[in-house]
């Protein structure tokens, strides 16, 4: 593992570094379709790198690389975002490479990254809410969110804009003490006693 | 009245100017007024003459503000605006404040949210605007349900204060739905109200 910040079972997390700008871009391009601009623009190496060191220069956000443990593989990108010291609250956001032949495990890293990502909202940076937005057509994450802890609290209708039409995007959110942390987590001990 | 923008029955919008700072600035630092905001540090005049000047001047066009006005006597009530108006997803948020605490109650706020619906889905094209109410603010939710917003989430715990956590309602309105009540004109609106 090469500096490691939290570490899972199959997944690690780590500082994210300018240089993961190019390889990053694309996941985020995907996974923030919810939001403005990103995705509809065009966005060249350089700029990706400084949109990832930005991401890590904000103080409002924290931002981890996803890599796998077995060989170090870059899959993914997670942010906590819009910390609010008032609120004590964040968003979350995940963005990983789609499943293939090489990342098979890739709903194992989502929840294993997402479980790690809120382990420390919670108990590190002392937030009482995390809450995450997804299209509700992506059954497989709302799924994970629910599994994870989350409360759907909503939908937010026509709210993001994909491939030629509106999509109703679903609001989750989750406070401190309801989230879960399952049997393989690093945290066993705690769970448990809770 | 001067430099309309958007007229109503009672009230007008019109650019912000900078003589409305002081006004502005006396309500933006009142507790009461700032519970029901997303605000929660003291503004200074110096904060406040930099807005004033940033909004007259529409420096943001994704942040467009007008001030409120009562036309009888041309009394500056408070200031409407649409943020973070996004072209690609069509949408905006909305936000509203009247800070003149002894016109609260008159519906001037429901009239100018309603001015503002023209606005957005009229001239400019939106597809829909949000915005977000603490629970607490029964009269801002009352105003925002009167002219078709409607509650689509409820975030749990988002909104901290009075020393604790309040739930904020994610309220919303569709281009559709704003052109279904303009259709069904005052008959529609009057037979809404009955019902209420």
């Amino acid at each position: 593992m090469k500096t490691p910040f939290l570490v899972g079972e199959v997944i690690y997390l780590r500082p994210l570094e300018a240089e993961d700008g190019p390889a990053v871009a694309p996941w985020l391009r995907a996974a923030e379709l919810t939001g403005r601009f990103a995705g509809a623009l065009p966005m060249n190496e350089d700029a990706a790198r400084n949109e990832v060191a930005a991401m890590t220069q904000d103080e409002r956000q924290v931002s981890l690389a996803v890599a796998l443990r077995a060989d170090d593989r870059l899959v993914g990108v997670l942010r906590l975002f819009g910390l609010d010291a008032n609120r004590r609250f964040a968003g979350y956001r995940l963005a990983l490479a789609s499943p293939s032949k090489s990342f098979r495990n890739h709903e194992v890293a989502a929840r294993e990254a997402t479980r790690l990502a809120l382990g420390y909202a919670f108990d590190t940076l002392n937030l009482n809410r995390v809450y995450a937005r997804v299209v509700t057509s992506d059954r497989a994450a709302l799924a994970r969110y629910k599994r994870l802890g989350f409360v759907e609290e909503g939908v937010l209708r026509q709210e993001a804009w994909r491939e030629g039409r509106y999509e109703d995007v679903a609001a989750l959110g989750v406070l401190r003490g309801e989230y879960r942390i399952r049997g393989e987590s690093p945290k066993r001990g705690r769970a448990r006693s809770r | 009245m001067r430099n309309a923008f958007l007229a109503g029955r009672s009230i007008y919008l019109r650019p912000v100017e900078p003589e409305d700072a002081p006004h502005y600035q006396t309500s933006m630092n009142d507790e009461e007024v700032v519970r029901n905001l997303l605000v929660h540090r003291p503004l200074t005049r110096e904060d406040q003459r930099r807005f004033n000047e940033r909004a007259g001047a529409a420096a943001e066009p994704t942040e467009p503000v007008f001030a409120i006005v009562r036309t009888r006597g041309d009394l500056l009530l408070g200031a409407t605006g649409l943020h973070a108006i996004d072209w690609r997803r069509r949408l905006a948020g909305f936000g509203i404040q009247i800070g003149r605490k002894g016109e609260w109650g008159k519906g001037y706020g429901t009239e100018a949210t309603s001015l503002m619906l023209d606005y957005a889905f009229r001239d400019l094209n939106l597809n829909k605007v949000w915005l977000q109410v603490y629970e607490y603010n029964t009269r801002g939710i009352g105003a925002y349900t009167r002219v078709g917003f409607r509650v689509e989430a409820t975030f749990r715990e988002d909104r901290f204060t009075d020393g604790r956590y309040w739930d904020t309602f994610h309220m919303g309105i569709l281009r559709r739905e704003w052109e279904r009540r303009k259709r069904g004109g005052t008959a529609g609106a009057r037979a809404g109200r009955r019902a209420r």
